[in-house]
């Protein structure tokens, strides 16, 4: 899932001078469950904002709408043709999407999004994953060098892994020692003496944005004739 | 007006006991079945109709009958205050009491102490 973190509410009020109608978008999906910008979160900067505006006299028409996954253009067809503010509490993907369903509305960021994690804890998120394109996870335990190694290491450790946690920070456990003692768990040590070449970062980010066709789920040439969309 | 978020099990026996010696008519009870339930978003509305302050009115720290209610309720308190003064409250508005059913005054003294920042704020002002 996506992980983000609330923007700061005087950065959010910032952002809406000049605004006059302001719609609160909140998402059900992973921005929901890292305590972001789900329905109770877009619920309570809804209230914040019209609370302002009441005290301060602005005289925004404040709304809130939550949808279920914001980066999907089905879901935002209540938003359509909307022109005002928009306080996006999705992440950044939904924000996108949500200025190219509403083209004359202004999106507003309401969060800061991360990374790509998973939850620890009660209240605590986790990167796990870069986004690379090129998986490793097969040789490591299931446990991705990249993104929680700070060096994004291969090959093991580096000479400041330290009883176990990385000399970043003591609060961080290192990457290689916990595949190490996974790798020992399986009986799978003969994978650490696999030479991983040089990373081949091209299917990361550095060409652009990337974009994945999956052609099976495109509808066929005759489909799209059809369609009159050929 | 002050609103006043009950847990069930502690805040409403003693909010109750409260009310009973009189001088509460500024007083608003909401009883809940935890402080913890009590979403952010309820608060900041209670404000908008006209509260001018609101207590949450729970168990005793790592006394609540559902473990980390109270205590999710303190912390969400002290956020919540923090929102109202970004969006051009005055402070001490918003807070957590945390007292067990037989603890009355308590309940009593955490009114008193609201209603004066209260009206010292609007004095400032």
């Amino acid at each position: 899932m996506i992980i983000a973190e609330r923007k700061p509410l005087a950065e959010v009020l910032s952002m809406l001078e000049g605004a006059r109608s302001i719609a609160v978008l909140g998402c059900r999906s992973c921005t929901a469950i890292c305590l972001a910008g789900g329905e109770k979160e877009a619920k309570e900067t809804c209230e914040a904002i019209s609370l302002h505006s009441e005290l301060k006299g602005r005289g925004w028409e404040v709304m809130t709408l939550t949808v279920e996954r914001a980066c999907e253009k089905e879901f935002l067809e209540p938003l359509v043709g909307f022109s005002g503010t928009v306080v996006s509490m999705a992440c950044g993907v939904g924000a996108q999407v949500v200025q190219e369903m509403c083209p004359d509305a202004r999106v507003v960021p309401g969060v800061n999004t991360s990374n790509m994690g998973a939850p620890e804890g009660m209240g605590v998120f986790t990167e796990k994953c870069t986004g690379c394109g090129d998986c490793v996870l097969h040789l490591t335990a299931g446990i991705c060098p990249i993104t929680r190694c700070a060096k994004s290491l291969l090959n093991g450790p580096c000479g400041g892994s330290q009883n176990g946690r990385c000399e970043v920070s003591p609060d961080t456990p290192c990457a290689w020692d916990q595949i190490v003692r996974a790798l020992e768990m399986q009986g799978r040590t003969d994978l650490l003496e696999t030479n991983v070449p040089p990373k081949d970062w091209r299917p990361s980010r550095s060409g652009g944005p990337r974009r994945i066709v999956n052609q099976e789920a495109r509808p066929g040439e005759a489909e799209n004739e059809w369609r009159g969309k050929a | 007006m002050i609103v006043c978020y009950c847990c069930s099990r502690s805040g409403m026996p003693a909010a109750l006991r409260a009310l009973e010696g009189g001088g509460m008519d500024d007083v608003l009870l909401r009883e809940v079945p935890c402080t913890g339930a009590v979403e952010g978003w309820e608060v900041l509305r209670c404000f908008r109709q006209g509260a001018d302050g609101v207590l949450l009115v729970g168990c005793l720290l790592q006394n609540c009958a559902h473990h980390y209610g109270s205590e999710v309720a303190s912390r969400r308190a002290s956020s919540l205050e923090r929102t109202l003064v970004e969006v051009g409250m005055s402070p001490g508005r918003v807070a957590m009491v945390h007292l067990a059913e037989n603890q009355a005054d308590r309940f009593r003294k955490a009114v008193e102490e609201m209603r004066s920042t209260i009206s010292g704020k609007e004095e400032e002002a």
